[in-house]
């Protein structure tokens, strides 16, 4: 399995943007996810996402350029196929961007937001060009372990906060009081979102402008050995405002063997913005954590 | 108030159950939604949805008053519910309904091929909200309606209409909810239950409701606790109108804002339910096709009473009359009344 660094989830601005990937070009991984999935007022102008992108293949990272899970406005489908133009591999985050790859008769990485639950709607999209899927988190490895003969790279969710749920409406506006349409982009002031706890004080959710993403972050990384059994070829880790490159390392420290998952998910717990999860992979509540020591390991 | 364009506008009812659909064509339904029992349709609750030989009743039911039946085979099955799939998706069109509503890959290409006479919809939960991935479906499962995600705002769906090859219907009365239908785990994160996959949202075994003492609380008593697999969805203090016990319409505390009471709020949707009565004159001139109403979990009294409220206020709004809109349907509504929703609120 090889580590993939996914698009940064949060509203970051530029200036911070900018330094995140001059940190990134210093680190081991190979694949850079760029864009944004969430929401078209966050997206980078195309220069300035072209200039990260050369810096990145400077430092010999591949590029692949992530695109809107929920596009709706015409606007919004332009600013989709100008990236579809450009000569990066691109993420498809709604069935509208693979058309437009079909057009061009470009492959393609079939994102997380598709809603991809069993092998013939992963070979329908592989007809149609996809070379990869980013499986969607809240499958378990017994369904992920389903349809290995279908000739693709399979990149699940390694480490990260989960997406679930997309809006047309924006909780972070919401939460501030301010309007959508004359936001100025306040989910910047909340690098890691703004997390909900119940009201009895456990953490829940995450609101992150247009999407909810989980308070605990997803993490994998005991569980290395039964995602390559279940045909997993990539890991996503996803940016966080401090320590992403030190993820990154221990990640490759496990996938090495030079460290276990019981010691390493020590170190993550120290570094991630919140507790873990992984209930979702053994089919529990997607908020529990199943460690190798943990209860009930399927 | 101005006459609007379109004059065939369908209002399309759920039923649960045999009797709702008669409800619902009697009440004046131009079509009724329904599904099989068990896990291949989004409302797979105890008790609820159709045996083969009810369906083939209502069927024939709705068709002798002019009424059309759309059999929803609209879960995504994952790879052990995908044999019962293809079953309910074989079993549906053997009953000839106006048309089947789909959102896997896997079952559009399953109808397209086995069963290409049967007309499909393409369900709300594919969440096919722009006209590139309509197009798509459209393309490769020939689709001839798509139900619209309760993401787009009036002006937005009015852009889209135009641009379309395919008949378009919306969201207009029941349960509403701004997450996109169909990329929503906000259920399935507390409980490992998917809507997409198990159809209920949530589970009902899941829920607890019970009294008791805040254990943060300023000395204010007790309150009801609503709880989803142990996890706190709300706390109502006495004679505080209540919410849908759906983690969408929990109450939580925004910590980025302070961990006091004060912050404590719903988050993610207020406690209101979707009408599109206030609103309706525009909403048909985006030229929208079919109008649904929410509900195949709600008795039947609630799909005859929705149902024959929006057929008057389509009529008026069609015949250009100005027509108050009246609040006849407040006790099928959630603790906070009503609101346009999406269609009005987006940008707000």
């Amino acid at each position: 399995m090889k580590l993939t660094l996914g698009p940064i989830p949060y509203y970051w601005g530029v200036k911070e943007t900018l330094r995140f990937y001059e940190t990134i070009a210093g680190t081991e991984v190979e694949e850079v996810y760029l864009g944004e999935a969430v929401c078209s007022k966050r997206q980078l102008s195309l220069e300035r996402l072209l200039e990260i992108a050369r810096m990145l293949e400077g430092a010999g990272k591949r590029v692949i350029l992530s695109t809107l899970a929920l596009a709706i406005t015409e606007e919004e489908l332009a600013l989709t196929e100008r990236l579809c133009d450009l000569s990066y591999t691109i993420e498809a985050n709604q069935m509208g961007v693979i058309a437009l790859c079909e057009e061009r008769g470009r492959t393609f990485v079939a994102g997380p937001y598709l809603g991809i639950y069993n092998p013939p709607s992963l070979a329908f999209l592989h007809a149609l060009g996809a070379r990869r899927i980013v499986l969607l988190p809240e499958l378990s490895g017994e369904v992920l372990r389903a349809g290995l003969e279908i000739p693709v790279e399979r990149e699940v969710l390694g480490y990260g906060p989960l997406t679930v749920a997309l809006s047309g409406r924006c909780y972070t506006a919401l939460a501030l009081e301010v309007s959508k349409a004359r936001c100025a982009l306040v989910c910047g002031d909340y690098p890691e979102g703004m997390p909900l706890e119940t009201l009895d004080g456990n953490p829940l959710y995450r609101l992150n402008g247009t999407e909810i993403l989980s308070a605990p972050y997803h993490c994998v990384i005991e569980l290395l050995d039964a995602l390559r059994d279940a045909g997993a070829t990539h890991l996503r880790i996803l940016p966080q405002r401090e320590g992403t490159p030190e993820v990154l390392v221990l990640f490759s420290r496990v996938l090495a063997g030079w460290m276990d998952g019981a010691e390493a998910v020590g170190r993550l717990r120290a570094l991630a913005p919140a507790p873990l999860c992984n209930g979702w992979f053994f089919g529990k509540p997607g908020l529990q954590y199943v460690g190798t020591r943990g209860e009930g390991k399927a | 108030m101005r006459r609007v364009a379109h004059r065939k506008v369908e209002i399309n009812a759920p039923a649960g159950n045999l009797a709702a659909l008669k409800a619902a064509v009697d009440a004046g339904a131009d079509s009724v939604y329904c599904g099989f029992s068990g896990p291949t349709n989004l409302r797979n609750l105890p008790g609820l949805n159709f045996t083969e030989r009810q369906m083939a009743e209502g069927i024939a039911y709705a068709r002798r008053k002019g009424a059309k039946v759309f059999i929803t085979v609209n879960a995504y099955p994952q790879p052990r519910e995908l044999e019962a799939s293809y079953r309910a998706a074989d079993r549906a069109a053997a009953l000839e309904p106006d048309a089947v509503v789909v959102s896997d890959l896997a079952l559009l290409q399953y109808f397209a091929v086995y069963h290409p006479r049967t007309p499909i919809h393409l369900s709300v939960q594919a969440s096919a909200c722009n006209r590139l991935a309509i197009e798509f479906y459209q393309r490769h499962f020939k689709i001839r309606r798509v139900t619209l995600p309760r993401a787009l705002s009036l002006e937005e769906i009015h852009d889209l209409i135009p641009r379309l090859g395919v008949e378009v219907e919306v969201f207009a009365f029941g349960f509403l909810s701004s997450p996109a239908e169909g990329r929503c785990f906000l259920a399935s994160f507390i409980t490992g239950e998917s809507i997409n996959t198990y159809g209920a949202c949530p589970d009902p075994r899941y829920l607890r409701f019970d009294a008791r003492e805040d254990p943060k609380a300023d000395g204010s008593g007790e309150r009801l606790w609503v709880t989803l697999r142990g996890v706190a969805l709300n706390a109502y203090a006495e004679e505080e109108p209540m919410a849908y016990p759906t983690p969408c319409k929990g109450r939580y505390r925004n910590i980025s804002l302070g961990s006091d009471a004060a912050n404590e709020a719903y988050a993610i949707q207020p406690p209101r339910s979707l009408d599109v009565r206030p609103i309706l004159p525009q909403l048909l001139d985006t030229g929208v096709r079919a109008l649904k109403i929410e509900g195949r979990q709600r008795t039947e009294q609630y799909v005859a009473q929705a149902t024959a409220a929006l057929r008057r206020a389509v009529d008026a709004a069609l015949s250009g009359r100005e027509e108050a809109f009246p609040a006849d349907l407040g006790e099928f509504s959630e603790g906070d009344g009503t609101s346009p929703g999406c269609y009005v609120e987006k940008e707000a």
